[in-house]
């Protein structure tokens, strides 16, 4: 697979306090993006957390479902771009695999 | 104001009304049912509220819920009623609300149950046994007070001859003195800011302020209950400077025992009685004064059961000399209420058995 | 050109010009620390009535009453005037502060354990009533704060701490449907059931809690809002199958919508068959659910 550069447009963010995260995974299918993805290190509690990637749209999903409210949302003035590599399947065969294997729970 | 006929029920009822009662619930049984049926009548009328809840369960839930809005509000039902709502009392005495009980007993009077508690833990409440519809509407009245003073439940005791006699009373409203503020009581206004409130019997309190927790919540509790004990004890005692038989009883069987005892005085006979008026706490240096004259030769515990109180008599007169009981049960074919044991007669004749011994 | 590593920094606030569309806790909560199992979908709940609170206006004119289960954790975190009731009893606690408080909105927060086994007859009379409350039930069908043991809403196979082998009904019997028997009663004035699985049923439960809280607030009855909330603990499931669970397992049998509102009664099974009716529409657009698998991340440009 080949890599290249594109800009992902990124409509808002969010900030995760990632201290009180239980690592109860809710939020990483919700994304509608799938912006977020779960660590491999771990918070002081032994716990798993989700890390950010660019092109949140700011939709507030990920707050709907967290039980630990870990998640403030944000919304850009003006979308900001970011440059981010990525393999040519983004948003293909890749996320889909990713997040099938991720809603069965195995991964 | 002028003395008017009532039934005990209503007098009871009125009483609380006068009190400041703005709040009943119940579930008709025997012989209670008729203090719900004229809560029921006089409540809406001064914009209170009476529901038939039910069951005792419920009725017990909705007075606790009201009491904690900072109204006054009560309960009641008979013994067995009264056995359905003693988790509720335990944990209503451990939040602290002054709810007042109401319970009419039965023919074999619920002593145990409303002095050493039926509920769980280590709770007390204070029991109010009036002997007569003249004094029951002072004691209805005194409950509240007594409640609100001590932030405590109060349990008024009565029973099927009490609520279902005839007395001409005059219900005005007496003034004890004066009450706590209730900084407490929650109505919704605090909510929404840091000061929200919580009304729980665990010694809990809402994030941020003072964690106090169960053990230090219920050792404060007991200090109360001893403060309590000393303060707030009422008896009456006659004729017992030189007895040789001090009689004990309490409730409407008690005035039948002044009667007799003043009949029997009249006679020559040298007896004696202490009315405890407060069952908790019990009168014990009344007890034990009485039972320490110089001629006692007994202390006869009338009472219409197969023997509770005795037990808090013999604690207080500690073995000075024999506590003998001459009560015993005895009820109608219903087991609601009066049996033989309610007759002058039949009041005098145990007590003269224990005035004159028949020898060996 | 600034190649953007691949994960950002979510410790601190944006420093592009940003405004905030959403706080982590809810308002009503002073705390945003609990103790609630990972993956436990009644903080959710918690949030979704403390919200709908304020979005009426009523952040300062509200009284709770508690029952007890894991949620009872919150009588002390939530900024609500609170009376802690025992177990199944709070409907009649809150019959008591409503009368004596006829404009404060009362509500109750009661699990599945709590209203449906302990106090069943309570919330059944209380509805029959009309009372004007709102009752609130936290539904995961287990007894969750004693270890997770069957409850009355327990779903046939559904394995619990005293139904290892799943729940039998020849010797568990069938589970209870609260909101079925409280949706016909003349005192109920609106009844749903909502489940907080996904973000869509998150806006649901919120919705039916607002509506709920007006029912209350025009004084037109009693009103209940059950709320389906995942226990991995308790469900004997890793955390992450908790919105599967409850969409195969528990939803299956406590179908969400609307069972009673403005007058039109509905049943369970009523539930069911609407929502087969709009799977076998959408099929039929060809559109999918909101958050399907294939959705493309939104902005990206290749």
């Amino acid at each position: 697979m080949t890599t290249h550069m594109v800009t992902v447009k990124t409509r808002g963010t969010v900030t995760i306090a990632i201290e009180r995260c239980k690592g109860c995974d809710l939020c990483i299918p919700v994304c509608p993006p799938r912006v977020l993805d779960m660590s491999s290190a771990v918070n002081s509690k032994g716990f798993r957390y989700p890390m950010l990637r660019a092109g949140c749209t700011g939709c507030a999903a990920c707050v709907m479902v967290c039980p630990d409210f870990c998640f403030e949302v944000f919304k850009y003035t003006t979308p900001v771009e970011h440059v981010v590599e990525v393999t040519d399947d983004i948003g293909g065969a890749e996320a889909t695999a990713k997040a099938k294997a991720h809603k069965g729970g195995r991964s | 104001m002028s003395k008017r006929l009532m039934e005990g029920s209503e007098a009871i009822a009125e009483a609380g009304v006068v009190a400041g009662c703005r709040f009943f619930a119940g579930y008709p049984m025997t012989p209670f049912t008729e203090v719900l049926e004229h809560f029921a009548v006089k409540l809406p009328k001064v914009g209170g509220v009476c529901i038939n809840a039910e069951s005792e369960l419920e009725a017990v839930g909705m007075a606790w819920g009201a009491v904690a809005t900072g109204n006054r509000a009560a309960t009641g039902s008979t013994g067995q009623g009264l056995s359905l709502m003693q988790e509720s009392f335990s944990e209503i005495t451990m939040a602290e609300l002054p709810i007042v009980l109401f319970n009419i007993a039965r023919g074999q009077y619920d002593y145990y149950q409303s002095t050493r508690g039926g509920g769980h833990g280590d709770y007390r409440q204070m029991v109010l046994a009036p002997m007569d519809v003249t004094e029951a509407v002072e004691h209805c009245q005194l409950a509240f007070w007594l409640a609100e003073k001590w932030r405590n439940p109060v349990l008024f005791m009565g029973d099927y001859l009490l609520t279902h006699t005839y007395e001409a009373v005059e219900v005005t409203e007496i003034d004890f003195g004066p009450v706590p503020e209730k900084p407490w009581a929650v109505d919704g206004s605090t909510s929404g800011t840091l000061d929200a409130k919580l009304v729980t019997s665990l010694g809990f309190d809402k994030v941020g302020r003072p964690h106090v927790g169960p053990e230090a919540h219920w050792l404060r509790l007991a200090e109360k209950w001893t403060e309590m004990r000393e303060q707030e004890q009422r008896s009456e005692t006659a004729f017992c400077d030189d007895a040789e038989v001090v009689v004990v009883a309490f409730g409407t069987l008690a005035k039948f025992v002044r009667y007799v005892v003043k009949e029997l005085r009249a006679e020559g006979h040298r007896v004696g009685y202490v009315r405890p008026i407060t069952l908790w706490p019990f009168p014990e240096p009344a007890v034990a004064a009485a039972a320490s004259g110089p001629n006692v030769r007994t202390v006869a515990v009338l009472e219409n059961n197969a023997g509770q109180m005795i037990d808090d008599v013999r604690l207080s007169v500690l073995g000075r000399c024999p506590v003998v009981p001459i009560g015993g049960i005895s009820t109608d074919g219903s087991g609601f209420g009066m049996g033989a044991l309610l007759d002058p007669a039949v009041v005098r004749e145990r007590i003269l058995s224990v005035l004159q011994p028949v020898s060996a | 050109m600034t190649v953007t590593p691949v994960y950002l920094r979510t410790d601190v606030a944006p420093a592009a010009p940003s405004r905030r569309i959403v706080e982590d806790r809810p308002r009503l909560l002073l705390t945003d620390e609990h103790d609630m199992c990972p993956g436990c979908g009644e903080p959710l709940a918690v949030r979704c009535f403390c919200e709908a609170i304020e979005d009426l206006g009523q952040a300062h004119n509200v009284i709770v009453v508690a029952g007890i289960g894991c949620y009872t954790t919150f009588s002390m975190s939530l900024a609500i005037d609170t009376v802690q009731a025992l177990h199944g009893r709070a409907p009649s606690l809150a019959t008591g502060v409503k009368r004596m408080k006829p404009d404060t909105v009362v509500f109750t927060l009661q699990g599945d354990g709590d209203m449906v086994n302990e106090g069943l007859q309570e919330v059944i009379h209380t509805a029959a009533r009309g009372e004007d409350i709102t009752c609130i039930l936290v539904n995961n069908g287990v007894f969750g704060e004693t270890g997770g043991h069957m409850t009355a809403t327990t779903v046939i196979g559904q394995r619990t701490k005293n139904s290892l082998d799943g729940r039998d009904a020849d010797y568990h019997g069938y589970p209870i449907l609260i909101g079925d028997m409280l949706a016909p009663l003349q005192g109920t004035a609106y009844c749903a059931r909502a489940s907080v699985h996904n973000p869509a049923g998150v806006a649901r439960a919120k919705r039916y809690l607002k509506k709920a809280f007006e029912t209350q607030i025009a004084k037109q009855g009693f009103s209940f809002v059950e709320i389906l909330t995942m226990c991995p603990t308790g469900w004997f499931i890793p955390t992450n199958e908790g919105p599967a669970y409850m969409d195969e397992i528990m939803g299956e049998v406590h179908v969400t919508g609307e069972l009673k509102v403005d007058g039109v009664l509905r049943t369970t099974e009523d539930l069911k068959a609407e929502w087969a009716r709009k799977a076998t529409e959408a099929a039929a657009r060809g559109g999918g659910p909101a958050f399907d698998v294939e959705h493309t991340p939104e902005g990206g440009e290749v």
